[in-house]
């Protein structure tokens, strides 16, 4: 999965320098930088998701991309839509796993100019968007009820063995996740697992009280929203282990909008530089610094 | 000195015996006092430490709040939702690594909480942490090391109460339990600002102290107990229920024991901690033994006493420098009085010497002579101005009189001698003969100076030149005088001319009836003689009144002098020698050629006449340029370029009396017959009417030098020069018929006379008026008069006057006006037009009737033909 992230993120280095020359040739299309000045508005896609946008107006990507709009001068605007949706209202095509291939995709409407909610980096959304620098770090881990059997593996100083031992864990286990986000099983091969995968259609957030319910004896869930849960029901969740590499989050752009996507990159190392990021971080996500505190103390450069 | 030592020595002694028996009052009154104050402070202890003990349980109920409160903020961290999340969670079987770090984060965020407050509201605890069952420290609400606590017996012992750590530390310790289990503790240390906060600060000083006790008898905090100094070790003996004890511990050295008021009370809710206040007992309540009244009291006596003692010599010294000072201050001002006159006097004196240095300035640089003599008239001082007029520099020790000469040829001034004697002021004028010889004209004033005592002892002498104002008086008066004799001389040749002009008329009408036989006509003839030399004789007295007729032109002198010198030479006869010097370059002048040819005949005829055995006459002429001095004294009309014309002889010359009369009419020094004495009377008036000067320059057996100035043209004369009118001589026509109408106006009667005859024998219908008015009232009578024949001068109204009456009603018709001056018509008539004219008494009536015919007739050609007269 980490070598995979590696391989990624090169296809996006390499998409980026090549962007800029298509775009050139071509003319601006119409979500990139000078049309966001034109229509004078930044349209921010964000699905409710943990602290990232909490659906109450704001949120950590809320708040960084309305400082992101107030840099350009233009006003922002949250455009609300979910995870099934939020490539296809950037790209303007229907992309998914199954799909990730723009030209072949039917064409839907453009409905933002950008994706800031949590949105972790996989491979295939990087074929068909364009990744900012890392904005958070993520892990996907599994968690149980609390009277479930399986229990929590000891810590090795090895990840790799740890998520041998979690997956080891699952046989015969119902395992709950969401179809094409962070939390789809396929993405970390655990249909190769004897586990019993239950995919559903359900937000990320109500992951925690299906498990309690009994709707599975398993559940992948991120970090960010374990953490959550935690609190939330103490005493009523366990996290097993991780099944996941260490994740990154980042805020997709069109691949046409590569002035935009400029743009955001030094408004960002001017928030990691003036403060701005690590008081979001401290506001939304506290104890994060301790569960991630290499990325954290690198100043968010993993 | 003395009386003034008796008064302060009478005094001094009542003074003092008052302030010794004062001095035993007050030490009476104070023992007094200090009996009443020893009671009162007794009492005062007593209410105070009463007192204390009420403020001690006060404070030790505080505390207890205190740390009671702080107890519950630390069980409810330790109750908490994040707290058995966390023990939920671990005991669920969940690592650190995965998930169960994150649930020690909002336990951090809780313990942080509580040290650092939102708000304003203070911490209590400097740092919480919580403690597994191992002593490992779980979460702290600090950076860095946690602080080994978990190593502390008092802490682990303490069962959940509030414990004094071992390095002096109030600390919470909270053991927790998880199902039943010991799980953990939380201590949480007390910040001790917080602690002390809690006490009263007015009570919080080094000399008087709070403590907070344990069982054990350790105190907190430290550093209060370090500043309440040495403490009694057996503070801790004193009952906790709120009494006053009194400790004593010996002190260090050989010092009496100090002693100490301590006040201990438990404070509620802890029971092993108490609340204790110490003093010490002298700062509290003092020394209230009586032996120190009595001491206090002694001491206090002791000190009056001394006080009045100082008192009473410090009293005694004051008068005496008192005294000092007056008088130091009395001379001082006495000084400063005399000083001040001094430099009054200094003042004035200095006043004065100015004054009599700027008046005596003054005096010697005035402009008027001014000197000073003794009594008896002996000079004693001359001033500047008096020693130039003197000529002398050193006049002092002369006498005053010496140097004054009533007249020419006097070496002494009785006038001013006899002044000089006088009692009163004398004025006078005097002539003053300087060393350089030349007199000098002053007028003297003296006045005498009298002493306090009424005696004369000195005249002042103030001496004014008018040698100058003198000289222009007399030439003044000179000029006046001639001015006058004009006038005279030209009014009487006026008035001789009317009676010339009537004997001529007379008689050449006589002469004109007369047959040639007649034997008659030679007496005739004699008259018509003596009146052409009368005639020539009014000339020049007319001349010499500058009423002569004048025709100025532009000449070059020294041509004149050429065209006129072989006559001057036949006029001076062969005996004298004429010699001519000419200058060069000489500007024109503005003269009447004939009047300067006869002014140079004149003067030749003068120098012929003062040279009877011949001589030398020169006629010299030169340019020259009159400065004002010059022309002032020249009396020449204006300072400015001149051309000067000398004629002079090498005859008998002339003293002053003689030069001064020569140019007064009738004036000779010639014998009776030779000359008429007009003949520089006439020089004077050419001269004088050409607008020059002439002036002589003369001394007895010296000659005579006549210098004529002349004004060099460009100046031309303003008046006094006409032209001459046309002449009678010039008007002579053929006699033609006379019928017309004439108007003959003239005052005298017998040439109005003459004329009326003359003209009416000639056909002429005449009419006469006596004077001008006269004539106005005739012209009103009658229709027509073709011509108007009238004498300038005359009463009520003139004949120019009389001339524009009749042109208003005659407008053509001529008009000619008689004079027996020269520039009377034409100064006064104004422009009368071409058919007017001018005719000079006395003349020949021929020539008269001539210019009448003449002027008839021109007017008749120029009038238009009469149609008829309605």
């Amino acid at each position: 999965m980490y070598m995979s992230t590696r391989a990624v993120a090169s296809i996006c280095a390499a998409l980026a320098l090549l962007l800029p020359t298509a775009a050139a040739a071509g003319g601006e299309a119409g979500g990139d930088l000078a049309a966001v000045k034109s229509r004078g508005v930044l349209r921010h896609l964000g699905i409710p998701y943990a602290n990232f946008v909490t659906g109450s107006g704001d949120g950590f990507d809320v708040e960084l991309m309305r400082l992101f709009a107030a840099r350009l001068g233009v006003r922002y605007e949250f455009v609300e839509t979910d995870w099934p949706a939020v490539l296809p209202d950037l790209t303007g095509r229907s992309v998914s796993p199954a799909l990730a291939d723009l030209e072949s995709a039917q064409p839907v409407p453009i409905r933002g100019d950008v994706v800031a909610t949590g949105l972790t980096m996989l491979k295939w959304r990087a074929s068909v968007i364009s990744f900012s620098s890392v904005v958070f770090p993520t892990q996907v881990w599994v968690l149980a009820r609390a009277g479930s059997p399986v229990q929590p593996i000891k810590p090795s100083q090895s990840l790799p063995q740890d998520i041998a031992r979690v997956k080891a864990l699952l046989d015969a286990h119902t395992l709950l996740g969401i179809a094409k986000t962070c939390l789809d099983p396929t993405l970390y091969g655990l249909e190769k697992t004897k586990a019993k995968l239950a995919v559903r259609k359900v937000r990320l957030d109500e992951i925690a009280p299906l498990l309690i319910q009994g709707e599975a004896e398993l559940a992948l869930l991120d970090v960010a929203d374990a953490m959550i849960a935690l609190q939330k029901w103490p005493g009523k969740i366990k996290v097993i282990g991780p099944i996941s590499e260490r994740q990154e989050m980042g805020v997709a752009f069109r691949k046409d909008a590569p002035r935009l996507h400029e743009a955001f990159e030094a408004f960002l190392a001017e928030a990691h530089r003036d403060g701005t990021y690590r008081r979001l971080v401290q506001k939304y996500f506290p104890e994060a610094p301790v569960y991630f505190p290499d990325f954290f103390t690198s100043g968010g450069r993993s | 000195m003395a009386a003034t030592s008796s008064r302060r020595s009478a005094w001094f002694a009542p003074r003092t015996g008052v302030l010794i028996a004062t001095g035993l009052a007050l030490a009476l009154l104070v023992g007094y006092l200090l009996q009443i104050n020893y009671r009162s402070a007794l009492r005062v202890r007593d209410n105070l430490l009463a007192q204390r003990s009420l403020h001690v349980h006060s404070h030790a109920l505080a505390v207890g709040h205190f740390l009671a409160s702080s107890s519950e903020d630390i069980r409810y961290l330790a109750e908490s939702r994040e707290v058995a999340a966390f023990y939920e969670s671990r005991d669920l079987g969940m690592s650190m690594q995965y998930g169960l770090a994150l649930s020690l984060v909002p336990i951090r965020d809780r313990m942080r909480a509580l040290v650092q407050p939102k708000g304003e509201t203070p911490s209590r605890f400097e740092r919480v942490e919580l403690i597994d069952e191992n002593g490992r420290v779980l979460v702290d609400s600090g950076d860095g090391e946690p602080p080994p606590w978990g190593d502390d017996p008092h802490l682990v012992t303490s069962g959940g109460k509030v414990v004094l750590t071992s390095d002096g530390r109030l600390a919470i310790a909270r053991p927790h339990l998880f199902k039943g289990r010991l799980v953990g503790m939380f201590v949480a240390m007390l910040r001790s600002e917080s602690v002390l906060d809690v006490l009263p600060k007015a009570q919080a000083r080094a000399d008087s102290s709070f403590v907070i006790l344990d069982e054990e008898g350790r105190r907190y905090p430290p550093e209060r107990a370090k500043a309440s100094g040495d403490l009694p070790a057996r503070l801790v003996t004193v009952p906790a229920d709120g009494r006053m004890v009194e400790l004593s511990e010996a002190a260090p050295g050989r010092g009496p024991p100090a002693r100490f008021l301590a006040v201990r009370v438990a404070i509620p809710g802890q029971d092993r901690f108490s609340l204790a206040q110490v003093d010490r007992a002298t700062d509290l309540v003092g020394d209230l033994s009586p032996t120190a009244s009595a001491v206090q009291l002694a001491g206090a006596t002791f000190a009056i006493i001394l006080a009045l003692c100082l008192a009473i010599y410090l009293n005694t010294r004051s008068l005496v420098l008192q005294a000092r000072l007056d008088e130091s201050l009395r001379r001082e001002k006495e000084i400063a009085e005399k000083r001040d006159a001094l430099e009054r006097e200094i003042a004035e004196r200095e006043r004065l010497e100015t004054a009599h240095a700027v008046l005596a300035m003054a005096v010697d640089q005035a402009a008027e002579a001014i000197a000073v003599t003794d009594a008896l008239g002996v000079l004693e001082y001359a001033n500047a101005a008096f020693e130039g007029m003197a000529g002398h520099a050193q006049l002092r020790g002369r006498p005053a009189a010496d140097l004054f000469a009533a007249s020419a040829g006097e070496a002494r001034s009785p006038g001013l001698a006899q002044a000089l004697t006088r009692t009163t002021p004398w004025k006078g004028e005097l002539s003053i003969r300087s060393s350089a010889g030349s007199p000098v004209d002053a007028e003297v004033v003296t006045s005498p100076v009298q002493s306090r005592a009424g005696a004369i002892v000195k005249y002042v002498i103030v001496a004014r030149d008018v040698t100058e104002e003198k000289r222009l008086r007399d030439q003044l008066r000179h000029s006046q005088k001639l001015e006058a004799i004009g006038t005279l001389a030209g009014g009487v040749a006026h008035d001789f001319r009317n009676l010339l002009a009537a004997i001529k008329a007379n008689a050449e009408f006589c002469l004109d009836g007369m047959p040639s036989s007649d034997p008659s006509r030679e007496d005739v003839h004699q008259i018509l003689e003596a009146v052409a030399r009368s005639v020539e004789l009014t000339r020049q007295l007319l001349a010499f009144g500058r009423r002569q007729v004048l025709k100025p032109e532009t000449l070059e002198i020294n041509g004149v002098v050429a065209s006129v010198e072989k006559m001057l030479r036949r006029t001076i006869g062969e005996n004298i020698e004429l010699t001519t010097r000419l200058g060069e370059d000489l500007s024109p002048v503005y003269v009447d050629r004939g009047q300067l040819e006869q002014v140079l005949v004149n003067l030749l005829v003068n120098a012929r006449d003062a040279m009877p055995r011949g001589g030398r006459v020169v006629v010299s002429t030169e340019g020259v340029l009159l400065e004002e001095e010059e022309a002032r004294m020249l009396e020449a009309p204006a300072p400015g370029e001149y051309v000067k014309v000398s004629v002079a002889d090498q005859g008998i010359g002339m003293d002053p009396v003689t030069r001064s009369r020569i140019f007064e009419p009738f004036f000779t020094t010639k014998p009776q017959g030779k000359g008429t004495g007009l003949g520089l009377a006439t020089v004077y008036g050419i001269v004088q009417q050409s607008r020059g000067v002439i002036n002589v320059r003369s001394a007895p057996n010296e000659g005579a030098t006549f210098d004529i100035y002349l004004p060099a043209h460009g100046e031309a004369p303003p008046v006094a020069v006409v032209p001459a009118p046309p002449s009678v001589a010039e008007c002579r026509i053929p006699s033609a018929r006379a019928h017309e109408t004439v108007l003959v106006v003239e005052d005298e009667a017998q040439l109005r006379a003459a004329l009326q005859r003359q003209l009416a024998s000639e056909g002429y219908h005449v009419l006469t008026a006596t004077d001008g008015r006269d004539a106005v009232a005739v012209l009103q009578g009658v229709e027509h008069v073709e011509l108007l024949l009238s004498d300038v001068v005359m009463p009520h109204l003139g004949g120019p006057e009389l001339a524009r009456v009749f042109r208003e009603r005659h407008p053509n018709a001529p008009v000619i006006l008689m004079t027996g001056y020269s520039d009377e018509a034409v100064a006064r008539g104004g422009d009368l037009g071409p058919s007017a004219a001018l005719v000079q008494k006395p003349y020949d009536f021929r020539d008269l009737a001539q210019l009448v015919r003449r002027l008839l007739d021109a007017a008749a050609a120029a009038a238009p033909p009469l149609t008829s007269v309605a």
